[in-house]
């Protein structure tokens, strides 16, 4: 039988009482663990772990084992694949995979996470791990969800259950609390994930109707057993901060405990509750504290930060909080390594007193100017005497792993005026430890080209070149360096054309266009151009985000010549996707010569017929931001150069060079209008399905009526023709709620109204037709919303049902 | 458990529709009580000697597993028994079990079937009373001669799908006789309280909606009732491929669906028929419906 009515028939009787359907459900969970123990191709498992999923909760012990089973099973199971007509047998592998089904497995798990809440524990934690991000993902799920306040699951349903309390929370603490030092290491980020969920100051439930979604929320109720949990949860997180082996871990179970001082979102909350959450507070402050001096600066200034802000939002509710975290600040400021470490590293530390209430305003350009002043002290204090300490100290700081851009740049201020200071020291530290300095080469170059070592420096530059090593870190030194020595500069460009450097050539255009002004206008043709053509070769369009937002772009552009044009174009024929980036150069060229632009995405668009492949060409963006404008300046041109690539293919050519003219000229202004109206009066049928594939792409407006005539008018006799205007204009693009179709072609039919007494009576006879249809499709549409709002209320209930 | 071959033969042919035979829950009765009664005599053995009631549910399940009806007794049809039971005709003698049993055998088919249905009766007295009282013009004394004119001559004992004993849901013998049938049985057969505990029923409100229509519209709308709730949402096209082996005809079930819309207790769309669970009332009869029909379902989805 049809497997949905299946689904449904299982789901009413997973929820019917009595001996029978229990028995049928057991009948039926035999089946499934048959099939899921001996089937391997891949839809019949899905389905049978689908049916699984609606009746688990049933049977819920057989369910648990079921999927223990069969999860087991399928971690060797070589799956087959049902034929599909039109996909590749290779296609399919890839797309229905194991860990799908693992992944199915685990969410009819959780549908039954507060029947076997400990053996689920168990297969969640253990998936938690799994190579595979979507199967951790979904349980990591099961153990928020089981560890998180719900509302509905706390006090029951208010009439026969009771709920559970917080019997669900103690379960995973019993739980992660078997772990032994190994399997909290393995389980790592799923006990982080319980813990959050269990220190939460909020309680939250949802429920909804055919037409509302509600969500509801609440305070933690300030009970015993509530702040048992509580206690608890900050117990494991502080043992697992003593197997954490990085600063990422340590700072992830900071964070957790954070989630212990934090009262809830809502402001109705009694003073118990309060009372608890500073109770814990206390409890996170002393751990903090028993941190604060380990040596390990990251983490520390984490402390800082959260100390800081501790007392800032609890400092004035309690004294031994204040207290502690003042010794906190005290201990910190204390060491010596971590007072040097806040000025250089990090966004996070504090640089005004604790116990002033700080001034909004100024905070920033304060704290900036005192940063500045002591990167400044300490870059200058190096000597010979500390060499040793500082190197050993900058290497390590370079070595801090960062994804962002706001933890360095006091350090590469730092090391641009060591080098300026100290020459002879820098030179030296770049001989001991270029190579673990990397990223921060540029800096320490920057500073000695500004002394009388810089000859030294370009000798060492020319060695590096010809050694191949820092090319990148080379050519960036020429993006801030105060003057360009074009000589080794060329030698980089040389080195980076031999070897097809790509990262190297997308860096020298960045210089070029940050060094470009007065008197270094001709960099552009000796390196910008050269160093474009390469990276066109390599289909490598990574300069352009190097680019774009450049002040110096405009003039650029400017200067190049029609073969200069050609080699920005010819570069960005290659990028896959047209966006802002690419908008903001292609607008400062089609100001300067439109039809080239033009020219450029029809091109584009014949490659994207051609392509194949998972990374999608995309050769024209839904909607220009910033070409419009000038590439609107030619309508005829426009639409001649979009025509000659018309071949015919009708269906394609609505997406595609259709498109493009939809793009430029999204308002239909009347010179295009003209020059269409034009191309259709020839008469010859792929004239006019030219103009109707535009015309299909301006979602029925009522500023395409009068060519809509016009083309009724041209061509009485051609069905096809007439049945393409009416497509056009019953359109209606994007509407909005349940009668939204009905609604639009209400308004069509008043907006077609003025042509019911056209003086063609080709004209009249077409718009009588029109409406006819119309309104059997607002009958249409009207049953289809009725029926759609039925269906969901049948489905969901209304506010009557749900009260 | 065996079957007489005329039986078998009449129950094969209701099974492939070529007939559509109605029981009166008298002759269910009386064809359990027969087997059970047999069978404890004989010293077989008998699985649950203590009562009859899963006899009786195996008997009806059997019978419609084959397409054929066991009609259920309204008040109307014992309220028409004690009529014939007080009337002056010589065919009942009240004072006799078997005329009163005989006399809830007419009155269920002259409350519940057309005046054209063939009706087959071998007791003499009763066939008379079918034609002389309720006034069927087709009664058949030899079960044979129509069996031939039917089918032709047959010589194999056709084979019938049994349920199994064992299998047979709690709920389907708590509630295999009517109310009604219950309280007529224990006066018109005093072995009832011997043999059968007090049967619950959960299809009150059910039962009293469909009391006065003919056997075949009380069948299609408790299934229309119970399939669309079970199946919810079901698109009418589903409807009327799981009724399909039924034999209704699709105009009939639009035109009983569209009665149950009419009466409140389902929602029609372009596309489906829903059960209106904003109607407690509705509700609650959709329900009961549902589990009336919840052995066909288990059967649909071959959990039975």
């Amino acid at each position: 039988m049809d497997a949905s009515l299946k689904q449904k028939a299982l789901q009413n009787l997973a929820g019917t009482a009595g001996e029978t359907a229990e028995a049928a459900v057991r009948k039926e969970l035999a089946k499934i663990v048959a099939i899921l123990q001996s089937e391997s191709q891949y839809s019949e498992l899905t389905e049978q772990l689908e049916l699984l999923d609606i009746i688990a909760y049933r049977a819920h012990n057989d369910a648990l084992v079921a999927v223990r089973d069969f999860l087991e099973r399928v971690a060797d199971l070589e799956l087959n694949h049902e034929e599909i007509e039109g996909y590749p047998a290779e296609q399919l592998r890839e797309f229905q995979t194991k860990d799908k089904l693992v992944i199915k497995a685990l969410t009819a798990l959780r549908h039954i996470r507060y029947h076997n809440p400990s053996e689920i524990l168990e297969v969640f934690f253990e998936y938690s791990a799994h190579k595979e991000e979507s199967v951790a993902k979904e349980a990591m799920t099961g153990i928020k969800e089981l560890a998180e306040y719900n509302l509905d699951i706390f006090y029951g349903d208010g009439k026969d259950w009771g709920g559970l309390a917080w019997e669900p929370q103690e379960k995973v603490l019993e739980k992660v609390s078997g772990f032994d030092e190994t399997l909290k290491r393995r389980f790592f980020s799923g006990i982080i994930a319980a813990c959050d969920q269990i220190l939460s100051p909020t309680i939250t439930g949802t429920s909804s109707t055919y037409k509302t979604f509600t969500w509801r929320t609440g305070a933690v109720p300030a009970l015993d057993g509530i702040k048992d949990v509580r206690k608890k949860a900050l117990d494991i997180l502080k043992s697992l901060y003593s197997v954490a082996t990085n600063v990422g871990e340590k700072k992830a179970v900071l964070i957790s405990m954070e989630t212990a001082t934090r009262t809830p979102h809502t402001e109705d909350y009694g003073d118990d509750v309060l009372t608890m959450v500073l109770e814990n507070t206390i409890d996170v402050v002393e751990f903090m504290k028993s941190i604060a001096h380990s040596g390990d600066l990251q983490v520390m200034q984490k402390v800082e930060h959260d100390a800081y802000w501790l007392l800032y939002h609890r400092g004035k509710l309690d004294r031994a909080i204040r207290k502690a975290l003042l010794e906190i600040r005290d201990i910190l400021y204390a060491d010596e390594e971590y007072s040097v470490f806040r000025i250089l590293i990090g966004f996070e530390s504090i640089f005004h007193d604790w116990e002033q209430s700080k001034d909004e305003n100024n905070e920033y350009e304060r704290e900036k100017e005192y940063r500045e002043s002591e990167t400044l002290k300490l870059a200058e204090g190096i000597n010979a005497e500390s060499y040793e300490e500082w190197r050993e100290r900058i290497t390590r700081y370079a070595r801090i792993e960062s994804n962002d851009l706001a933890t360095f740049p006091y350090f590469g201020q730092f090391l641009r005026q060591f080098a300026k200071t100290s020459p002879a020291l820098a030179m030296q530290l770049l001989s001991d430890a270029s190579e673990e300095l990397q990223g921060f080469v540029t800096s320490i170059l920057c500073g000695v080209v500004e002394t009388d070592r810089k000859d030294d420096l370009y000798q060492l530059i020319e060695k590096w070149c010809h050694e191949g090593r820092h090319l990148v870190s080379l050519a960036r030194f020429f993006e801030f360096s105060p003057e360009v020595n074009e000589e080794v500069f060329e030698k980089i460009l040389n080195r980076a054309m031999a070897e097809e450097d790509t990262a190297v050539l997308n860096q020298i255009v960045a210089s070029v266009s940050a060094q470009y002004g007065e008197g270094r206008k001709d960099l552009v043709e000796r390196f910008f151009i050269p160093a474009l053509q390469k990276l066109t070769e390599r289909h490598d369009s990574g300069w352009l985000f190097g680019f774009w937002f450049r002040k110096e772009r405009g003039p650029i552009l400017a200067r190049m010549d029609t073969d200069g044009h050609k080699a920005v174009l010819d570069n960005l024929f290659w990028l896959r996707k047209i966006d802002y980036h690419a908008e903001e150069v292609l607008s400062v060229l089609a100001k300067q010569s439109p039809a080239i632009v033009i020219e450029f995405f029809c091109k584009r668009l014949a490659r994207e017929k051609d392509e194949v492949g998972e990374d999608r060409y995309e050769a024209i963006p839904f909607t220009f931001h910033k070409l419009s404008k000038p590439l609107s300046e030619c309508p005829a041109e426009a639409v001649d150069a979009v025509r000659a690539m018309y071949d015919g293919n009708y269906g394609l050519f609505i997406y595609r060079g259709a498109r493009l003219l939809k793009n430029i000229f999204p308002d239909f202004p009347a010179e295009f209008q003209k020059k269409l109206l034009e191309t259709a009066r020839t008469g010859e049928k792929d004239d006019l399905l030219f103009v109707l594939a535009i015309l299909r792409n301006y979602d029925g407006s009522p500023v395409i009526q009068n060519i809509c005539k016009d083309l009724v008018k041209i061509s009485p006799k051609d069905d096809s023709i007439l049945n393409e205007v009416d497509i056009i204009l019953r359109s209606t693009g994007v509407v909005s709620g349940e009668y939204g179709f009905v609604n639009a072609y209400e308004k069509k039919i008043e907006e077609i109204e003025p042509w019911l007494s056209d003086d063609s009576s080709v004209v009249r006879e077409f718009a009588k037709r029109y409406v006819s249809d119309l309104r059997k499709s607002i009958e249409w549409e009207q049953k289809r919303a009725d029926e759609d709002i039925a269906l969901r209320k049948h489905l969901y209930g209304t506010d009557d049902q749900t009260s | 458990m065996s079957f007489h071959h005329d039986v078998a033969r009449l129950l094969a042919l209701s099974k492939n529709g070529d007939i559509r035979l109605y029981l009166s829950e008298t002759t269910l009765w009386e064809r359990a009580r027969q087997q059970y009664e047999n069978d404890f005599k004989q010293d077989r053995v008998v699985p649950y000697p203590s009562d009859l009631n899963r006899y009786v549910t195996w008997f009806k399940t059997l019978f419609e597993k084959h397409g054929a009806v066991v009609v259920p007794s309204s008040a109307r049809i014992i309220s028409r028994v004690e009529e014939h039971l007080n009337s002056d005709n010589s065919y009942f003698n009240e004072d006799n079990e078997n005329d009163q049993r005989d006399a809830h055998i007419l009155a269920t088919a002259e409350l519940k079937l057309e005046r054209g249905a063939v009706v087959l009766c071998h007791d003499e007295n009763l066939a008379q009373a079918f034609e002389k009282i309720a006034g069927f013009a087709d009664v058949r004394r030899d079960a044979k001669r129509f069996l031939s004119e039917e089918s032709g001559t047959e010589s194999d004992v056709p084979k019938l799908e049994k349920p199994n004993l064992d299998s047979l849901s709690e709920y389907a013998i708590s509630t295999t006789f009517t109310e009604s049938f219950q309280s007529f049985i224990r006066k018109a057969d005093a072995r009832f309280d011997t043999y059968l505990k007090t049967l619950p029923t959960v299809t009150d409100k059910l039962n009293s909606r469909l009391e006065h229509m003919q056997v075949l519209d009380v069948e299609i709308r408790k299934r229309l009732l119970g399939y669309i709730r079970w199946f919810s949402p079901i698109s009418k096209d589903d409807v009327f491929r799981l009724l399909e082996p039924r034999r209704y005809g699709k105009e009939a079930i639009e035109n009983h669906a569209n009665l149950l819309v009419h009466e409140n207790l389902l929602v029609e769309t372009e596309n489906y028929w829903l059960s209106n669970n904003e109607d407690p009332e509705a509700k609650e009869i959709c329900e009961q419906a549902m589990a009336v029909v919840m052995p066909e379902i288990l059967e649909i989805v071959e959990l039975d």
